[in-house]
């Protein structure tokens, strides 16, 4: 697929555009944010000298210009030099490691429970009659409306304390990540399900699902060799929601299961306003959200061949 | 013995009684037709025979035999030997009856997957040799394709190919030409045919009594769900008894050509000179020059692809050729800034191939004809009138498009293009989305129009029984030129280009009240 290839130069190059309008916004909502930004440094309630302000102001070069400021930020993160956090007096590079690798764990691990559960749901449900439909459909309604969070603690009151089947904490190996993960994942997979389930259920009212009939094939058959891959569609396309989904359900995640990871870096990076780990957090979710848009982008001619550049023609 | 015995059968969806008590017969060798316009069961009737008419539906019959076993009795298992195995089916509209993700390959090795009819190693082999033998040229390239790579009459051959893969021994095929130009249908039909010859039954669903004609042993008229006549298809098409065969007949009968229109005034209402368009490295109009005067028709007749909407869109002002002009009236047309344009383009109206589309679904008639008649000083009136003139009635202004039959569709969407008083009426395929009794009125009522109202007609199409019918000059176009051009009994009736007497052999036409049909 040279012409889908093509394409990612310039996507990647759209790609530092939005990362540059990401660090913009970021920069912005800091000093539109009112206050001092050196009352957030000594952290609340410290009283300091004016020659100590002073100094701090020299030191964060919070003296100079706007346009000084925000261009310095700008080379700064050109060579990938994220600044140093107000709060903890390091670098953000540190206050980050460590922390990157949990909370892309716990990720990975509730798409893949989301797939799961939604494809599972989709196929047992699909093409049945209303009873189980509408049970499947209020059942991913629930999960869809319930917050994570309570989910979460109702895991933890019944899997953990009452029967102590799952650790509550931590991130001691696989075990510990299950329950959040599928925290995480029942929300994801409630919508996946219901878009996967409309999907099966059109492709297979089309006419090629008559032929696949007409050919003798089951309804197996044009679910696993047929319908299945029209359902991939969608998913692809709702990828953006999903690591939406899944940054947004971290914060809330590590906080209630007490697990290491950038969810609890940014609540508490938030609370305290240390402004240089927010951009960084800010940057890194764009580059997720930008690879990911790539990933599925090259992704679409995989699974529809139509989608594969009007390079091949129409041949006669 | 009759591989196929039907006798009694119904289907019903809810209280929509949609196959009444039919029975007919296919015997090995032979082919019969069901003829019908749309909705009157045919398709219904044929998946019955295959026990896919779907959840929703009640079918029962008296007998259902199919190659002498009960099928009144099947039950999943047994249905699911007889698809494919032993009946094929050729669904409706090839260009989305392959799965449009999978190789074109993997789409005719299905069944012999399915039926196991040859080993697993040899299924290459034979998908390449049955693409083969429904001539598909290149077999081996054509099954690492997809769908949507090959021309829709390699993809009817492929949907044909994969119908026969697991060699059934009655091929059912829903309308297989509908979509396809005149002559690759000509091809497609001549390998039903054959595949006949060789002891398989057919049974062949059309709409098109020309289809029909070419090779049908018998036929049996479906109308509302019921056979109303059946017997042997040349006996029929010569002398129908039942009224409705009648009209179905007469609509499809080949005409000659009609006496040219008195252009009198010879007046030149569009002039389009040398235009030539196109798109990237693909010509989709090269060197076309016509003329169209006051109240004369100019047919434009090619297959798809051959650039006669192009032209259409050129002559409307719409699209702007890369070289040559469009002149209305003498004055610059295709030249004029689209500010310049607009205040005229009440000259010349379009009227569009789907009228169900090009309708707002959410808007009544009397809605869709106000909009097109902006700061009338007596709207209703006017609306009366252009009702009037299109054969309607004041009954039809609260109707929306869905309550509304094809018909009357394409004439609402004729009174909306009559609204703003054109000279001149652009028809970019009228009448090819509606059943052949409804595209003789409308044909009527255009022809009918151009004479009251001394309309000019750019009438583009790709039927040649149609642009006969209403032309009174034809130009033929080929691959982004015109290669044909003069009065329509020039070019109907002595073609001298090879392309035109290539599609005239190839339209499935009947031959008219006498003589025996032209029989493939």
């Amino acid at each position: 697929m040279p012409e889908t290839l093509r394409l990612v130069p310039r996507r990647l190059a759209a790609g530092v555009l939005v990362l540059w309008g990401a660090a913009t916004l970021a920069f912005l909502a800091l000093h539109l944010v009112p206050g001092d930004v050196v009352d957030t440094v000594l952290g609340p309630g410290t009283a300091a000298t004016p020659a100590l302000r002073e100094q701090i102001r020299l030191d964060y070069g919070l003296g100079d210009p706007l346009a000084v400021q925000y261009l310095r930020q700008l080379a700064d993160l050109a060579h990938g030099d994220l600044g140093r956090s107000y709060q903890l007096g390091l670098p953000v590079s540190q206050v980050l490691e460590g922390q990157v690798a949990p909370t892309v764990e716990l990720a990975l691990t509730a798409t893949a429970l989301a797939l799961l559960i939604a494809f599972a749901a989709a196929v047992l449900t699909a093409g049945r009659g209303r009873v189980v439909r509408s049970l499947a459909s209020g059942l991913e309604l629930l999960a869809v409306s319930v917050p994570s969070y309570w989910l979460g603690i109702l895991g933890l009151t019944f899997l953990s304390y009452r029967f102590g089947l799952l650790p509550a904490a931590g991130d001691s190996g696989p075990a510990a990540l299950l329950l959040p993960a599928l925290t995480l994942a029942l929300p994801i997979g409630g919508v996946l399900a219901r878009v996967v389930r409309q999907e099966l259920d059109e492709a297979s009212g089309r006419p090629f699902a008559l032929t696949v009939r007409a050919r003798g094939g089951t309804e197996r058959t044009l679910l696993l060799r047929h319908t299945l891959r029209h359902a991939a569609l969608p998913v692809a396309t709702l990828s953006g929601w999903i690591v939406g989904s899944l940054l947004g359900g971290a914060v809330l995640t590590e906080t209630v299961f007490a697990r290491p990871g950038l969810g609890r870096v940014l609540v508490t990076a938030v609370t305290s306003k240390d402004v240089p780990v927010v951009t960084a957090l800010v940057l890194l979710s764009a580059a997720a959200f930008v690879v990911v848009n790539l990933l599925v982008d090259l992704a679409y001619p995989v699974i529809d061949p139509r989608l594969r550049g009007a390079g091949t023609g129409v041949a006669v | 013995m009759s591989l196929l015995a039907v006798e009694g059968l119904d289907v019903r969806f809810g209280a929509v009684h949609a196959v009444r008590d039919v029975s007919f017969s296919v015997a090995s060798g032979e082919c019969l037709a069901l003829v019908g316009e749309s909705g009157s069961g045919k398709s219904t009737a044929a998946r019955a025979l295959l026990g896919l008419t779907g959840p929703g539906a009640r079918t029962t019959a008296r007998t259902l035999r199919v190659d002498g076993r009960d099928a009144t009795a099947f039950g999943a298992r047994e249905w699911r030997t007889v698809r494919g195995g032993t009946v094929g089916l050729v669904s409706q509209d090839a260009l989305v009856s392959l799965d449009p993700l999978r190789r074109v390959g993997a789409e005719v090795a299905e069944p012999l997957r399915l039926h196991r009819t040859v080993e697993p190693g040899r299924i290459r082999e034979r998908v390449v040799e049955l693409l083969r033998e429904v001539g598909v040229p290149e077999p081996e390239a054509r099954a690492a394709q997809y769908p949507h790579e090959l021309s829709g009459g390699l993809r009817q051959r492929a949907l044909i190919a994969s119908a026969l893969a697991a060699e059934p021994k009655l091929l059912v095929a829903d309308e297989p030409t509908t979509a396809l130009d005149v002559t690759v249908q000509a091809q497609v039909l001549d390998l039903l045919a054959r595949a006949g010859a060789s002891g398989m039954g057919l049974l062949l669903i059309s709409h098109d009594l020309g289809v029909v004609a070419r090779i049908a042993d018998r036929t049996a008229v479906l109308r509302e769900g019921a056979v109303v006549e059946s017997g042997a298809t040349a006996e029929l098409l010569r002398s129908p008894r039942h009224p409705f065969t009648r009209v179905l007949v007469e609509a499809s009968a080949a005409r000659p050509p009609r006496e040219p229109s008195a252009v009198s005034s010879a007046r030149r209402l569009l002039e389009v000179s040398a235009v030539s368009k196109a798109y990237g490295s693909r010509t989709a109009a090269h060197g076309v020059s016509f003329a169209l005067h006051a109240g004369e028709t100019v047919g434009l007749v090619g297959e798809s692809g051959s650039g006669k909407s192009t032209v259409a869109r050129i002559a409307m002002g719409l699209l702007a050729p890369d070289s040559g002009t469009v002149t209305l009236a003498g004055d610059p047309w295709s030249a004029l800034p689209e500010r310049r344009r607009r205040p005229l383009r009440h000259r010349l109206q379009l009227v569009h191939q789907d009228p169900y589309s090009s309708l707002d679904p959410r808007f009544t008639v009397a809605r869709v004809l106000a909009e097109a008649l902006p700061g009338h000083p007596d709207r209703r009136a006017r609306t009366l009138e252009l009702l009037d003139l299109v054969g309607l009635g004041p009954e039809h202004l609260g109707r929306r498009p869905h309550q509304l039959s094809g018909g009357q569709r394409q004439r609402v969407a004729i009174a909306r293009a009559l609204a703003p008083a054109p000279e001149i009426l652009v028809c970019d395929e009228p009448v090819s989305a509606l059943d052949a009794s409804v595209q003789d009125q409308i044909l009527r009522l255009l022809e009918d129009l151009r004479q009251r109202l001394g309309l000019a007609l750019l009438f583009i199409s790709h039927d040649l029984g149609v642009i006969r019918r209403i032309s009174d000059r034809v130009l033929v176009m080929k691959d982004a030129r015109v290669v044909e051009e003069g009065t329509a009994a020039e070019v109907l009736t002595d073609p001298r280009h090879p392309y035109t007497r290539a599609l005239l052999a190839a339209v499935p036409s009947l031959p008219g009240p006498v003589g025996a049909p032209d029989r493939a």
